[in-house]
């Protein structure tokens, strides 16, 4: 075997006469060039290259470029390089032998720009029995100038593929080990990357390593496969921050055909019989450099804790879904939380919070519950704070008997004012008899006293005595949203008396003497409403 | 602190107070004006507002002004340097909102100046 190289030279110089010829002469001793090259013509201030073949391989080659005008020839300063050993495969009988190949090249530093670019070609070619003699192996180096020194920085990119071979060892490709199992795909040893980073100062360094794998199908017997990329993260302040991501790919055996791995996650709640079901799943999501400061992760975690009820699957989730399926005389529960904090944005809504519980009471028949969806709407605080809303819970469920029970409830978050009725209402209803008001903006109660004045001729002051109290008057105002919640007010203008009930616990007997509804809605289709109460004296 | 005889008033907002002559009137037919003659003070009405508030009692605050409308004369000390007035309670006005709670009721309170 023979090896070729490209020599490379640069005419720096002409000193106002353009060279007549320009050329190389190499050798295999420091000084002794007993071989060259030369092409004529007229040449500048340029750069040229000539590729030798024929050289011996394995061997250092002393070389040097030249240029010849009228005042002579000049010559440039003597460099070095070695050529490739090629080693030959040995013929395992059929199929594509794949040799190892140990690769080593030192790169000179040649001053200013950039060194030269090798490339080596073979293939090799199944020729049955006997020794291919070639390799289909391309690699680049592609060097970046570093100025005075060598460059050392290097860019490897493989792809591997692995066919069963049968029998004998199954080559994926460049230094790689594999062991031989037998019928199927053999396994794949690791490709190990290590790519320094340079600080850059702000914002998170990054590299990727990107490899592909193709397995063929073997039967029985899982394929197994995993990939993990370890990166570990430290906050350094300015300096480099690195990110720790892991994926696992597991395989399962699905008997004949090519396994696929999962990367996405599943939650399915297998029915166990008498024992409680649970599922569970985690995810841990790491966020892009923020500048000064460690970078933090957002985590997700949504556990589901399904209470048996018998025989049958309890629950299957599905987004964010719980259906719950009646089995008879047990407890049924389902419970689901999510929290997505964020960071702040200045401007736009930062933070959501979600919580809601909703427990079931069995009534013989088995009280059921769906949740259907539910709806946020955060108003932006701007600002550098998050905002954070909390839903509340309303478990109003009905037992309808035998059948299954569902409620949906779209949360609507307010405008302030109303959000602070609902802290209101969990305080104390304000009730009239059973009923109760809704949506109680204000109570105003006035307690008058009766005084009349007598009037003293050349008095300064007036002589008032209280005759009496009248008793108090109340004025409710708020809001519905429902017609039959209206007319159930209305009615209760009748004269009969009644009770009245208010939030600090205070209760006095009240005749109902005016409801003034407004004729026109809002767009949450709520109306105002103005409720008239006089105080009753006990006879 | 505004007091009504030993009762002090919480959270004291706003004191208004107005005052009245009492003027008769006769008429002179023909006459551009007529006759009047201041006949007596009316006597001033003080109307203090203010607010229930970081008090668990707040039922028995407003309780303690309902017990004081009992045609009993008190001195009304508005601590502001003038004279204590002496008056009996007329009406009592609280008011609760969604935006205050329920523990936060704000009053007003109006008192009759009298001999």
């Amino acid at each position: 075997m023979t090896a070729k190289a490209t020599l490379n030279g640069t005419i720096t110089m002409t000193g106002g006469e353009n060279a007549t010829s320009r050329g190389f002469e190499w050798g295999t001793q420091t000084g002794v060039y007993p071989s060259s090259w030369t092409e004529n013509g007229s040449f500048g201030v340029e750069a040229y290259t000539h590729q030798v073949t024929g050289l011996t391989e394995d061997i250092t080659i002393f070389y040097r470029a030249k240029a010849t005008n009228s005042e002579g020839t000049g010559y440039g300063a003597e460099q070095t390089f070695k050529t490739w050993k090629g080693v030959l495969p040995t013929d395992s009988g059929a199929g594509v032998e794949t040799p190892s190949l140990a690769l080593a090249q030192t790169f000179t530093d040649s001053g200013i720009g950039a060194e030269g670019l090798p490339s080596i070609g073979l293939s090799f070619v199944d020729v049955g029995s006997g020794s291919e003699s070639s390799l289909d192996l391309q690699y680049n180096i592609q060097p970046t100038d570093s100025g005075v020194g060598s460059e050392t920085s290097l860019i490897l990119a493989a792809t591997l593929s692995v066919t069963d071979a049968g029998s004998g060892l199954d080559k994926s490709g460049f230094l790689w080990d594999a062991f031989d199992s037998g019928a199927g795909v053999d396994a794949v040893a690791e490709l190990t990357a290590t790519v320094p980073i340079t600080d850059s100062g702000q914002g998170v360094e990054t590299w990727s390593v990107q490899a592909s794998f193709t397995i063929g199908e073997a039967g029985a017997g899982s394929e197994a496969l995993g990939l993990s990329v370890a990166i570990p993260v430290s906050e350094a302040g300015s300096g480099t921050e690195i990110v720790t991501p892991e994926v696992a790919m597991l395989l399962s055996d699905a008997g004949s055909g090519v396994e696929v791995p999962t990367t996405t996650f599943e939650v399915t709640v297998i029915d166990a019989g008498v024992l409680t079901d649970t599922a569970a799943l985690t995810a841990v999501i790491p966020i892009s450099d923020s500048g000064i400061g460690a970078e933090g992760t957002l985590s997700l975690a949504i556990s589901f804790t399904i209470t048996d009820a018998g025989s049958g699957a309890e629950v299957e989730t599905t987004a964010s879904s719980f259906t719950v399926t009646d089995l008879g005389a047990n407890m049924d529960a389902a419970s689901i939380t999510a929290a997505i904090p964020a960071s702040d944005s200045l401007t736009g809504v930062e933070a959501l919070s979600f919580t809601a519980s909703i427990p079931a009471t069995d009534s013989g028949a088995g009280v059921d519950v769906q949740i259907t969806g539910a709806s946020f709407t955060v108003a932006d605080s701007g600002g550098l704070f998050s905002e954070l809303v909390t839903v509340p819970g309303y478990p109003f469920i009905t037992d309808s008997g035998v059948t299954v029970e569902v409620f949906s409830k779209q949360f609507d978050i307010f405008e302030e004012a109303l959000a602070a009725e609902f802290a209101w209402r969990r305080k104390g209803p304000v009730l009239i008899d059973a009923l109760e008001l809704p949506h109680v903006l204000s109570i105003r109660v006035t307690d008058d006293a009766a005084i009349v004045d007598k009037k003293l001729q050349g008095g300064l002051l007036p002589r008032r005595k209280m005759i009496g109290k009248s008793g108090r008057v109340v004025e409710i105002v708020g809001w519905s949203d429902s017609q039959s919640e209206i007319d159930a007010l209305e009615a209760l203008v009748d004269g009969t008396a009644r009770t009245f009930y208010h939030p600090s616990g205070d209760s006095f007997a009240v005749l109902v003497t005016g409801f003034n509804p407004d004729q026109s809605v809002d767009e949450y289709d709520r109306r105002a409403y103005r409720l008239s109460l006089v105080e009753l004296r006990s006879w | 602190m505004v007091t009504f005889g030993s009762y002090p008033l919480a959270h004291v907002s706003d004191v208004a107070i107005q005052e009245s002559r009492i003027i008769s009137d006769r008429l002179i037919p023909g006459a551009k004006i007529g006759h009047r003659r201041d006949q007596t003070a009316g006597g001033r009405t003080i109307t203090v507002t203010g607010q229930i508030r970081d008090d668990p009692d707040y039922v028995l605050r407003l309780e303690e002004f309902r017990v004081r409308q009992d045609d009993v004369i008190r001195s009304l000390d508005l601590e502001d340097g003038s004279t204590a007035i002496d008056a009996k309670l007329g009406s009592i006005e609280a008011v609760w909102t969604v935006e205050e709670g329920v523990d936060r009721p704000s009053y007003s309170v109006t008192f009759y100046e009298t001999c």
